[in-house]
C-alpha cells in the first residue's frame, strides 16, 4: 500500500516547552489512521503542524511526497480539514459556506457548484442548503463542518473529533459518511474521545502521550502489545460462610489464570486462556457447592490499552 | 481573493447589527438630535412683538437724536413705539415689553417679565449709545465732517451673510457622518479577524492554499462597499428625508464625501492593524469607549464639549472642522487636507498590516 503522509522524527516547542517530541508514523493512502492521546498529548499540535497552521521546530512531514514547508501550497491543496469546533461563518447560508471554502481551493463556476452540491448531499444536509448554521441542530451543524471540508475533494481530510456533541442519528451518519470518503479513497486521520468510535471506523491507530509515539498497529496489535487476557465474570450465590479465600486461591492456581477476585458478588477470573478451556473453571467452581447464575466474558479493549500505555484515561 | 471579497460584503450586509449601527443608529440620531436641538434653539431666541413706552425729558439735540432713533426703529418694524409721560411709567411695565427714560444726563431702562425682550431692547440702546459715542468723538474733533456721515444704520453696519442659515439637524448631520466613519469603519476594521476567530474559521483560511495577503487584502476591500454605503446613506438620509444640508454645490458635496472616505478607509485600515497586532482584543468593549469619549471631547455631540488647546488635535475634531469649514464656509483647504492624510495612513497602515501577516506564526 503506497504511504501517503508521513511524520519523520517530528519536534515542536513552545519556548521551553516541547509539546511534539520526535514523533514519527506514517499513514497509508485510502487508510483511516486514529490518533489518540490524553489531553495536551500532542494530537492537536501534531495535526495543525501537518495542516500548516504551525511551523514546526524539527523534522520533517510529507504528503504525497511533497515537503510541507518546501511545496507549502501543493500540499494544502490536497488537505482537507474538519477542525473539532465548528468553523462556519453565520451570515452565510450552508450552500455559501460550503462554497466559500471550496473556492479558497480554487474551485469556480459550474464544478463549484457540483463540488457544493455533491458535499452536501454526501452528509445528508441537501435540503437544507439554504438554511443558515444558526437556525441548524448540533448534529447538522457537525455535517455541514465536514461538508466544507471536503467539498474540494482532497486525498487527505484530517478530522479532529468531528462528533463531538451530537445526537446518535448524526453520529451514525458521520461515521458511515467517514468509512464512504475511505471507499473513495481519500485517506484519513482521525481523532476521537469515544474509543468505540475509533475501534468501529480505523485501520490503524497510534497513542501518543507527552508529545512522544507510544504505540501504534491495529486494534488487536494494539491490544497484544498490552496483555491478551480476558475477563470472566461468572455470577454465583455466595453465602456468608462460604469460604471465599480459598475458593480464590484454588482457582488462581488452575492453569492460565492471572487472577481471581470477588467484586460485588461476583467471582472474577482474569484469564489468557480461550473460551473452550472456560468449563474447566466452570467444572470447579460447581464443584464446591456454588449455583452459576451468570458468565460473561469481556475481552481487554483499546480503553484498556490506552490506560496501560498511558496511565490515564482519554478523557 | 474575489471569494473573500463577496465573503466580507455578505457578512457585512446581512448582519443586522451592522447595519444598525452604521446605517440606521447615525441616521436616527441625525434626525432625533437635529430635531429636537432645533426646537430647544429656536425656543431659546425667539424675541417676539416688541412694544416699546418711551419719554423723553429735556429738550436739545440729543432729546431730538434719541426720538428719531426711536422712531426709525418703529418705521423698520422693530419696535412697536409709545410715547408717554413720567407719570405713566407706573403702568408701563404691565402694558410694555420695556420703557426707556432720557433726560439730559442718561438713558435708564425698566425692564419688562421677558428676559429675552429685555436683552433686545437692551441691544438696540447700547447700539444707539456707541453711534452716538462716535458722533460725539467726530465733533469734538472735526465738527464740519459730521454733516458728510450718513445717519442710516446700514452706512456703519455691514452684514455679511455665510451663506445658508445653519440649523441644528445640518450640524448634526456632519456630526453624525463624523460618528459614523469612526464607529463604522475603525470598529469593522478591527473585527475583520476577530470575528474570523470567533467564527473559529481562521484555522481554515490559515490552512487553505490562498496566501495572507489576498486574504488581507480581501478584507479591506470587501469592508469598501459598507464604507460608501453608510457614508452615502446618513448623507442621502439627512439630506433627503429630515432636510438637514451640507454644501451648497454639488462639488463640495463630492469634495465632502471624498474626505469622509478616505478618512474611513484611514480608520478601517487602522483597525484591522490593531486587530492583527491584538487579536484577542474585544474591538466593542475596548475602542467603542475610547471613541465616545473622543468624539464627546470633539465637540460632536455639542459644541461645549470641545477643551481648547486639547481637542483641536483629535482627529474626529480635525475632521469635523473640516467638515464645517467645507460646508458653512465653502472653504475646502481643509478638506483636502484631511484627505491626503488619510490616504497617507491608509497607505502606511496597508503596507504595516501586509507585514504582519505574513510574518505572523499562527499556533493554534
Amino acid at each position: 500500500m503506497k504511504e501517503f503522509l508521513r511524520v519523520q522524527n517530528l519536534v515542536k516547542n513552545y519556548g521551553d516547552f516541547c509539546a511534539v517530541d520526535d514523533l514519527s508514523f506514517s499513514v497509508n493512502e485510502g487508510e483511516i489512521f486514529g490518533l489518540l492521546g490524553p489531553n495536551g498529548a500532542g494530537k492537536s499540535t501534531t495535526m495543525n503542524v501537518i495542516t500548516s497552521l504551525c511551523d514546526f521546530s524539527k523534522g520533517s512531514v510529507t504528503v504525497d511526497g511533497a515537503d510541507i514547508v518546501k511545496e507549502r501550497d501543493k500540499v494544502r491543496r490536497v488537505i482537507g480539514m474538519v477542525p473539532q469546533e465548528i468553523a462556519l461563518y453565520p451570515f452565510l447560508n450552508a450552500e455559501e459556506n460550503v462554497k466559500f471554502f471550496a473556492s479558497l481551493y480554487g474551485l469556480k463556476g459550474k464544478e463549484l457548484n457540483s463540488a457544493a452540491r455533491e458535499a452536501l448531499e454526501f452528509v445528508g444536509l441537501s435540503d437544507r442548503a439554504k438554511m443558515k448554521p444558526k437556525k441548524m441542530s448540533g448534529g447538522m451543524k457537525r455535517r455541514l463542518n465536514i461538508a466544507c471540508g471536503i467539498a474540494h475533494r482532497p486525498k487527505l481530510i484530517i478530522m479532529d473529533e468531528p462528533t463531538v456533541g451530537v445526537d446518535a442519528q448524526s453520529r451514525e451518519h458521520i461515521l458511515g459518511s467517514i468509512k464512504t470518503l475511505r471507499e473513495r479513497g481519500a485517506t484519513v486521520i482521525y481523532t476521537s474521545h469515544y474509543m468505540n468510535e475509533v475501534e468501529d471506523i480505523c485501520d490503524r491507530i497510534a497513542i501518543i502521550d507527552h508529545g512522544k509515539f507510544v504505540a501504534c498497529g491495529t486494534e488487536s496489535e494494539l491490544i497484544s502489545t498490552v496483555s491478551d487476557s480476558k475477563a470472566l465474570k461468572i455470577t454465583t450465590e455466595i453465602k456468608s460462610d462460604f469460604p471465599v479465600d480459598e475458593l480464590l486461591s484454588e482457582l488462581s492456581a488452575l492453569p492460565d489464570v492471572k487472577k481471581a477476585r470477588v467484586d460485588e458478588g461476583e467471582l472474577i477470573l482474569e484469564t489468557n486462556a480461550s473460551r473452550k478451556d472456560f468449563t474447566l473453571y466452570i467444572e470447579h467452581i460447581t464443584k464446591r457447592g456454588l449455583p452459576i447464575v451468570g458468565i460473561t466474558s469481556e475481552s481487554m479493549n483499546l480503553e484498556d490499552v490506552f490506560i496501560a500505555l498511558t496511565g490515564r484515561e482519554l478523557r | 481573493m474575489l471569494g473573500v471579497i463577496l465573503n466580507e460584503i455578505r457578512s457585512c450586509f446581512r448582519s443586522g447589527s451592522t447595519i444598525f449601527f452604521s446605517i440606521l443608529f447615525p441616521s436616527l440620531c441625525t434626525f432625533f438630535l437635529g430635531t429636537l436641538l432645533e426646537r430647544v434653539d429656536v425656543a431659546d431666541s425667539t424675541v417676539g412683538e416688541l412694544n416699546v413706552a418711551y419719554c423723553v425729558e429735556g429738550g436739545g439735540q440729543a432729546a431730538d437724536a434719541f426720538e428719531e432713533f426711536i422712531l426709525s426703529l418703529d418705521r423698520e418694524d422693530v419696535i412697536n413705539s409709545e410715547k408717554i409721560t413720567a407719570g405713566e411709567f407706573e403702568s408701563a411695565a404691565e402694558k410694555y415689553s420695556a420703557a426707556i427714560y432720557l433726560n439730559s444726563s442718561e438713558i435708564t431702562i425698566y425692564n419688562g417679565a421677558n428676559a429675552v425682550q429685555n436683552r433686545t431692547v437692551k441691544a438696540l440702546i447700547d447700539g444707539y449709545n456707541q453711534t452716538a459715542a462716535a458722533y460725539m468723538s467726530v465733533a469734538e474733533v472735526n465738527p464740519q465732517a459730521l454733516g458728510s456721515i450718513e445717519l442710516a444704520e446700514d452706512s456703519y453696519v455691514k452684514p455679511h451673510d455665510f451663506g445658508r442659515t445653519r440649523t441644528m439637524m445640518d450640524y448634526y448631520a456632519v456630526s453624525m457622518t463624523v460618528v459614523i466613519i469612526f464607529f463604522g469603519s475603525c470598529i469593522a476594521g478591527a473585527s475583520a479577524y476577530s470575528d474570523e476567530h470567533s467564527n473559529n474559521t481562521i484555522s481554515r483560511l490559515t490552512a487553505a492554499p490562498i496566501s495572507k495577503t489576498a486574504v488581507y487584502f480581501g478584507k479591506i476591500l470587501g469592508h469598501l462597499p459598507l464604507v460608501l454605503v453608510q457614508v452615502g446613506t446618513v448623507m442621502i438620509v439627512s439630506t433627503m428625508f429630515f432636510g438637514a444640508h451640507y454644501c451648497d454645490t454639488l462639488g463640495g458635496n463630492l469634495l465632502l464625501f471624498a474626505m469622509f472616505v478616505c478618512s474611513s478607509l484611514a480608520l478601517l485600515s487602522m483597525g484591522i492593524l490593531l486587530n492583527l497586532l491584538l487579536p484577542k482584543m474585544q474591538p466593542w468593549a475596548v475602542l467603542m469607549p475610547l471613541i465616545w469619549v473622543m468624539l464627546f471631547f470633539s465637540g460632536t455631540f455639542h459644541k461645549d464639549g470641545a477643551i481648547t488647546g486639547v481637542s483641536d488635535y483629535f482627529p474626529s475634531r480635525i475632521i469635523l472642522n473640516a467638515s464645517f469649514d467645507l460646508t458653512v464656509f465653502s472653504r475646502s483647504g481643509k478638506a483636502l487636507s484631511v484627505i491626503i492624510w488619510s490616504l497617507g495612513i491608509f497607505a502606511l497602515f496597508i503596507v504595516l498590516g501586509c507585514i504582519k501577516v505574513n510574518t505572523r506564526r499562527k499556533n493554534v
